[in-house]
């Protein structure tokens, strides 16, 4: 108990003074991580619109994917990442291994199917009228298909909390693409993961803190936007 | 006559193993409105689709304005025309937003949609919904803010499926009066599609009757309502009683038709010994106690079956030989004290029941 008192007094400390270590793996965190997000984005809800749409043979088998990648243990993103981008692997010229980059990459792939499935289930939710009523007034097929992006908004960002979600608290896969170099490639979960294996809990208690309050901050922020209009209206029942 | 504004020809759409529709020719001409009548399941809904380029028909072509529609101009041509859907959906965001919907994707400049907007929204007095939430109108004001993102468009063509059947009577009739008078304003053409016989009646300058995929029937409203094509046109406009009799001669305008060893004196034109289907619309049967001398040439005795009453309206089920519907105020049906069981005399003007040649419909199995 007291080694726990005694972390989070040291760790409160560390942050007040803006102990500059605790702050570069803050920062690359949310570089990483957001911009994994960002890119997981702009690739899986053109996926998963172009799925809740399409009909093909094989589109079942391929949702089933999706569905099982939302899932995707991150170490074994992080093994297939590192054998693509090791030294004598097939893009080992780009020399990204062991570079935020590659972390970049690993998260990217974690957060994809992730998007993707959520994004594909809010399309699908969404009342096939929205499309046909869209071309009643002159929309163009692709102008229909963005009503479905518009209508789905709000489970859309559920998909991008989700997405988020898991690239900022993933350990896994950017532990082992990006080697936790301090300074370079290290990130709050594997300073975490570095300070408790080396005893020093009240830096692991102090990272934990921030790393929370950075998926706290980033979540509310987005939760504003999407409870924005839902009026605290509730009718009166019985019981 | 003035060509077609918009012209389907050789229209064959299936669905899977069925035909849905078999049009040979569909016309719609500039600033009519053109009622479809058919019952459900009749392809109404597929028709307009395709005609509005919605879908895109299996066999057959639509011209406008003279020229073919294909897939360069396709989507040019479907932008001069609005469907207005049976179930509206508003997009979420505001009503402003839903009627300026359709301006956007045409890529309307700012002070025409604005001009637009103003346009409209008096037309239907949806000023003070503008700012409103689209998903939390009432089923009236749904409506209003459809039409209005109709309207607002200018359309060449309107198309109009059955928009108001989700509605409560009163609602529609306001409603459907309304767009009338809307339509007559503006001198806009629409084509509407409904099974509401009144609802046609009402709307259309012209009339065609759908059944099975195919036109039976096309022409002025009142026309067609006055001399359906067959037994199950006559049917669908109204016409309740329906019998089969031969004809014995030809007297002028009339016919003397044998009905079970009755003669019926029937408006129509038929060869001697020739089959013909007769028909009376409920409001043209008078009921009475004793048969009286008038004008009137057909007199049946029976027996009253059934009297099913609306709020101002009874009708009278009687069997006359064969069953025959009377369509009479709740009042008369008081003062004549028309019960079940009872025998009166219904009497039909020759020129109310029409004469037809049997076997032009297909569903004569059910007549008398």
């Amino acid at each position: 108990m007291a080694l726990i008192w005694t972390g989070l007094r040291q760790a409160f400390g560390m942050l007040a003074s803006l102990d500059p270590e605790v702050v570069r793996a803050a920062l690359l965190t949310l570089k990483v991580s957001g911009l994994a997000t960002l890119i997981a984005l702009a690739l899986g809800i053109p996926l998963g619109l172009w799925l809740s749409m399409a009909r093909f043979p094989g589109r079942r088998v391929l949702v089933s994917l999706i569905n099982t990648g939302m899932g995707l243990p991150p170490v074994v993103v992080g093994l297939f990442v590192a054998l693509f981008l090791w030294r004598t692997g097939p893009l080992g010229g780009l020399h990204l291994i062991y570079t935020p980059a590659a972390m970049v990459i690993a998260q990217v792939i974690i957060v994809i199917p992730i998007i993707a499935g959520l994004s594909l289930a809010a399309f699908q939710n969404i009342d096939p009228l929205a499309v046909l009523q869209a071309r009643a007034l002159g929309a163009s097929n692709i102008q229909a298909a963005l009503v479905l992006f518009r209508e789905a908004r709000l489970p859309q960002l559920a998909a991008l909390m989700a997405g988020f979600g898991g690239a900022i608290s993933e350990v896994g896969a950017v532990l082992m693409v990006g080697g936790n170099i301090k300074g370079q490639t290290r990130v709050l979960t594997t300073a975490i993961v570095q300070e408790t294996r080396m005893g020093r809990f009240e830096v692991a208690i102090a990272l934990s803190l921030v790393l929370l309050a950075l998926s706290f901050a980033v979540n509310f922020v987005l939760t504003l936007i999407q409870q924005k209009g839902a009026k605290a209206w509730k009718p009166r029942t019985w019981r | 006559m003035e060509a077609a504004h918009l012209e389907m020809t050789g229209i064959r759409h299936v669905y899977g193993p069925v035909t849905v529709l078999d049009v040979p020719r569909f016309s719609v001409f500039r600033g009519e409105c053109l009622a479809v009548l058919g019952p459900n399941g009749s392809g109404k809904s597929t028709l307009l689709r395709l005609a509005s380029l919605q879908e895109r028909p299996c066999q057959g072509t639509i011209s406008y304005r003279g020229a073919e529609v294909g897939r360069r101009n396709g989507l040019d041509v479907r932008r001069r025309f609005v469907l207005l859907l049976q179930r509206p959906f508003l997009f979420a965001g505001s009503v402003e937003r839903n009627i300026l919907y359709g301006l956007k994707v045409r890529k309307v400049p700012h002070p025409e949609m604005t001009r637009r907007l103003e346009k409209a929204v008096a037309l239907f007095s949806i000023g003070h919904l503008l700012r409103r939430d689209a998903r939390k109108l009432s089923g009236g004001e749904v409506q209003r803010v459809n039409l209005a993102r109709a309207f607002v468009l200018e359309p060449d063509i309107l198309f109009l499926d059955e928009p108001f059947s989700p509605l409560d009577a009163p609602s529609r009739e306001e409603l459907i009066a309304e767009l009338g008078r809307v339509l007559r304003s503006t001198g806009q053409t629409a084509v509407f599609v409904t099974h509401h016989r009144e609802e046609a009646a009402y709307l259309g300058d012209r009339l065609a009757v759908l059944v099975g995929g195919r036109l039976l029937q096309e022409g002025r409203t009142e026309e067609v309502f006055a001399a359906p094509a067959d037994d199950e046109a006559a049917r669908l406009l109204g016409h309740a009683t329906l019998l089969k009799g031969i004809v014995e001669e030809q007297r002028g305008d009339l016919l003397v038709v044998v009905h079970g060893g009755r003669r019926i004196l029937a408006a129509g034109n038929a060869g001697e010994r020739a089959e013909v289907l007769l028909f009376v619309r409920p409001e043209d049967v008078l009921l009475a106690r004793q048969r009286f001398e008038s004008s009137i040439r057909n007199w049946f005795e029976g027996r009253v079956i059934e009297v099913a009453s609306s709020d101002r309206f009874a009708l009278i089920t009687m069997d006359c030989g064969f069953p025959l519907k009377a369509l009479l105020t709740k009042a008369s049906v008081e003062e004549l004290g028309i019960r079940p069981g009872e025998t009166f005399w219904a009497g039909v003007k020759a020129s109310s029941l029409r004469a037809l040649p049997a076997g032009a419909g297909r569903a004569n199995g059910e007549l008398a």
